[in-house]
């Protein structure tokens, strides 16, 4: 192919062209050593240590979506499952604190995670934002079943030699100590099924295969009129739940606190971490309604907290979990 | 309801201006996808679910579904130009796809892909719309123990995808089962092979593996050859399958279309399990089942066919009991929640424009997106005529960027490059790839399921034999498996070996 | 082929020892109640099994003419080139960012892959390719890819 460069100058045409590329694609992307511009001045990293469409996944959309507006930045979910959540919460431990990377946190990662298992962060590497919402944790059977109340399915698990099969989302989490306590405080044997995600789970639940699960949230059956709560590990009865009770009216005192709120790691600046809770403030503020229903729509209840409580809910939960893991004996050493 | 009044409902609702535009941009996003190695139809979704936001559901998921099945059309593009799978679903595609291609048949393949695709499509469509509720109620039925002994039974297929030594084709598979225990054990919470690296706390990424198996590999050994030899012929020889081609392939496509249709129904079967199974099939049913591996035409319709029929049957699940039977359909699922749609068994009786909407998004959609294949198949050929020394470059940054992409994680490229090392090993001391990955694949699933279904029954065994799905699914595979061997006991063999 | 079969039958053979070393380490259970260790353990011991008969097959074979080796013996330099060039990009690739590192890969490859091309052609080639590639996966699909001491 003939062009009208000579051939000797055709290296230096070549440098010439590439340096000019590169440098229109350089000024394209805001290189570090630019002047800053205040925080947030590109998108920031939201690292969901789920699988996307998880209870995680659509709480954190909800509520990014409205965030986003007073951040001027929107909040790109970038997915890290993996370890039962602990993957996600590991990279964001070590990310660098500069605010534009965030968990979507919540008590199986940064509580559980590190005290059953051994992994190289706590729950103090982090900063925690104030939390937004919670998705309870609760006993779930078919619509049509034999059991109405949690004091028939208690009944019947007592007469049945062998106990039940009782499906959860996995062996070392939260479902898997409410199965543990239940069966401590009602005095019968449930069997832990453990399944990939609570999805899978109601799955099997709907097609018999397990009498029950104890789920996070419903996998979208909440409202379809398939599946039926006896009880959730909750303090009070929930919004809009009028029917379901919870373990600790019914006299055993099982609560998880499952709460989600976002979380720098630690050593972010103070003004960051400060300017992006304010914009959580903000959108909380102008749209209640909007949240509200859109987390419920996703099976979810607001839960507007300070950070200092939410810390306080974490840290009570981390004692609880400590105790459970050393009964269990499923401590990590 | 009436068949005709629903299917008037179903153009109806497409044939509005809007919805057809989402459903061509569904499409056409879908088809690069499956081009682009690595990004897949999980990544983009979930990635554009918040822009449906603000758009009516029935658009929203008419979009979001076109991206799915669109990709199934692309994923076969690279399989059959330069062996690299551009989905999960497409690896077996690279066995015969990519020998045609260097016979100079690159165009047959892709074509045949194309039109199997869309036949597959339209009569998968068809059937959801006859059968779906019981089909689905069908589904419902298989638990721990009925996914156990399907997937022995998708492990006996192995022994049909073997075309060499059975012996080594087991060892890969070996291989591949150990591949699969690697991560956190689902039943213990117990880390197995990790060494407390994070990222392989969730076991070896499919996509690494399949990339630097197929992709990698391949391209080290073309490097490897004598200088001048071609890598591809360089006289192409019809752009379009030819009047034979469409005889050979015609019941390969209808095969595919039902086995790919069956298991894309099952909740974790899947689109990656009924390529494997069509193609075993086609094998196992062949007048010559020697010629696979080595170019044969029905190696590429079958798979290709099944892995669209598995990608629209699994919206049955979905649409009429709420249950996802993937993880794309499982992103759908939010969607449908966040656009306040409760899905289960109420969703057809309470938004029929949604459902039959949807269905007709799937037959324009097919149509759509063979319109959008079959003339870039010119351009697609064209693509071969580079010179290799040239093109393998482009290949490996391909699958560089593609293997990045999907977790930002260097390590997973590493992954990818010595798999590719392994994969050319392989290939060099005759081993085969297609049982690796299948045993990859399966059993993970499988060994969740029988621990699953001993915690059920209380350390029985028995559960696989009461219940009679698993029965028969069990029985079907012993038998499969003895058949080869009921010759043997009626001659002396004559040498020692099982080949 | 009769002699590789030996020798690669004897390197899974010890693979698979190693899987059954490292699977006992991790509970077993039994047969009724499967640990986390019983399927890799099976699994070793089968290929183990495996692997022997293989070496006992390749034995007893005829043995072929073996005169051409496995690998090119004109072309196994640039095999290496290759391969290290790539595990150097993987390395790298954080360090430089993804436009900087994906060009010096993309140069060294046109030159010392296979035919060394012409240098305007390796380097306007390598130019095109880098950007198309940044403008399509990065700004167009958002895959954030990734970003060196430049910026970029």
């Amino acid at each position: 192919m003939k062009i009208g460069i000579p051939k000797g100058k055709r290296m230096s045409a070549a440098l010439v062209f590439g340096a000019l590329a590169f440098s229109l694609v350089g000024l394209h992307s805001s290189p570090s050593w630019a002047a800053e511009k205040p925080y947030p001045n590109r998108p920031i990293n939201m690292i969901v240590s789920y699988a996307p469409a998880s209870g995680t996944d659509l709480g954190s959309k909800v509520m990014a979506d409205k965030v986003s507006e007073f951040l001027g930045q929107p909040l790109i979910s970038v997915y890290k499952p993996g370890g039962g959540g602990s993957l996600g919460a590991a990279i964001v431990a070590k990310a660098k604190p500069d605010g534009y990377t965030v968990l979507v946190g919540s008590v199986t990662p940064l509580v559980l995670s590190p005290i059953v298992k051994k992994m190289d962060f706590q729950l103090e590497d982090f900063i925690l934002l104030g939390s937004y919402s919670k998705i309870p944790i609760w006993l779930v059977v078919k619509k049509d079943a034999r059991w109405k109340t949690l004091k028939d399915f208690i009944e019947e698990v007592k007469k049945t030699p062998g106990g039940f099969q009782v499906g959860t989302y996995g062996k070392l989490t939260a479902a898997d100590f409410v199965l543990e306590l239940l069966n401590k405080y009602a005095g019968i044997k449930q069997v832990n099924v453990p399944f990939k995600s609570s999805g899978e789970a109601m799955t099997s639940l709907l097609g018999g295969h397990v009498e029950a699960c104890i789920l996070s949230g419903a996998a979208g059956h909440l409202d379809a009129g398939t599946a039926r709560i006896l009880a959730a590990a909750e303090e009070e009865r929930l919004d809009g739940l009028p029917d379901v009770p919870t373990f600790k009216e019914l006299g055993y005192p099982i609560l998880m606190p499952s709460i989600y709120c976002f979380a720098f790691p630690k050593g972010t600046p103070k003004q960051i971490v400060d300017r992006f809770q304010d914009a959580q403030n903000k959108a909380i503020q102008k749209y209640p309604k909007e949240i509200k229903e859109g987390l419920r729509r996703v099976e979810q209840w607001a839960e507007f907290r300070t950070p200092q409580e939410t810390l306080k809910k974490f840290r009570e939960f981390q004692t609880l979990s400590r105790k459970m893991a050393q009964e269990l004996g499923v401590e990590a050493k | 309801m009436d068949l005709l009044s629903n299917l008037q409902l179903a153009f109806s609702v497409i044939f509005q201006p809007g919805n057809l535009l989402f459903c061509f941009v569904g499409c056409l996003i879908g088809t690069l996808i499956g081009v682009l190695p690595g990004l897949g139809p999980v990544a983009t979704i979930s990635l554009l679910l918040p822009s449906t936001f603000h758009i009516t559901p029935v658009s929203a998921i008419i979009m979001l579904a076109g991206i799915y099945y669109g990709a199934m059309y692309g994923g076969s593009i690279t399989s059959i130009l330069v062996n690299i799978p551009g989905e999960a679903a497409s690896v077996i595609t690279c066995l015969d796809g990519y020998q045609m291609a260097r016979q100079g048949r690159a165009g047959p393949a892709l074509g045949i892909s194309a039109f199997g695709s869309f036949i597959a499509g339209t009569l998968a469509t068809m059937m959801i719309m006859l059968v779906a509720p019981p089909l689905a109620n069908f589904a419902l039925k298989f638990g721990p123990p009925e996914y156990f002994s399907l997937m022995f039974l998708g492990l006996t297929v192995l022994t049909y995808l073997a075309s060499g030594s059975m012996v080594k084709a087991l060892m890969m598979a070996c291989v591949g089962i150990f591949l699969g225990t690697i991560g956190t054990d689902n039943i213990s919470g117990i880390e197995r092979f990790t060494y407390h690296s994070y990222t392989l706390m969730d076991g070896i990424g499919l996509i690494p593996v399949i990339m630097g198996l197929f992709g990698i590999s391949e391209v080290l050994l073309n490097i490897d050859q004598a200088a001048r030899q071609e890598i591809y012929k360089t006289r192409i020889a019809n752009l379009l399958p030819s009047l034979r081609d469409w005889k050979d392939s015609i019941l390969p496509i209808i095969r595919g279309t039902f086995v790919g249709f069956f298991l894309g129904i099952l909740p974790g079967g899947g689109a990656v399990i009924a390529s494997f199974a069509a193609y075993a099939v086609e094998k196992k049913v062949s007048k010559h089942p020697e010629k696979f591996g080595t170019g044969a035409i029905e190696g590429v319709a079958s798979p290709e066919s099944a892995n669209n029929s598995a990608s629209q049957g699994a919206f049955i699940p979905l649409l009429t009991l709420g249950i996802p039977a993937n993880v794309v359909m499982a992103i759908l699922l939010g969607a449908l929640l966040i656009h306040n749609i409760k899905p289960g068994p109420l969703l057809i009786r309470d938004h029929p424009d949604l459902f039959w909407g949807i269905l007709g998004s799937m037959y324009i959609g097919n149509i759509m997106l063979l319109i959008l294949n079959v003339p870039l198949i010119g351009m697609w050929v064209k693509i071969l005529k580079i010179p290799y020394p040239i093109l393998f470059p482009l290949i490996l940054l391909f699958c560089l960027i593609g293997v990045y992409s999907v977790n930002n994680n260097i390590f997973e490229v590493i992954i990818m490059i010595v798999f590719g090392i392994i994969g050319y090993l392989m290939k060099k001391f005759a081993y085969e790839g297609a049982p690796l990955i299948l045993a990859f694949v399966l059993s993970p699933l499988m060994e969740n399921a029988l621990r699953q279904s001993l915690i059920m029954s209380h350390g029985s065994f028995s559960i696989f034999f009461t219940r009679s799905i698993s029965l028969f699914l069990i029985a079907s595979a012993l038998f499969l498996l003895l058949m080869p061997l009921l010759p043997w006991f009626r001659k002396r063999p004559k040498g020692g070996d099982f080949d | 082929m009769k002699r590789y079969d030996q020798i690669s039958s004897l390197i899974w053979f010890f693979f698979a020892i190693y899987i059954c070393v490292e699977s006992i380490r991790l509970p077993l259970g039994s047969w009724r109640d499967p640990g986390p260790g019983f399927l890799p353990l099976l699994v070793g011991l089968i290929l183990a099994g495996l692997s022997i008969i293989c070496f006992m097959q390749a034995r007893m074979a005829e043995s072929t003419e073996q005169k051409a080796s496995w690998y090119s013996r004109k072309r196994w330099k640039n095999l290496i080139w290759v391969l290290l060039a790539l595990l150097a990009y993987a390395l790298v690739l954080d360090h430089l960012g993804f436009l900087m590192s994906t060009f010096l890969l993309l140069i060294f490859l046109f030159r010392f892959g296979m035919e060394p091309q012409k240098w305007f052609w390796a380097i306007g080639g390598s130019v095109i390719a880098s950007v198309s590639c940044y403008v399509v996966f990065e700004l167009w699909l958002q895959t954030q890819l990734p970003k060196g001491i430049l910026g970029f």
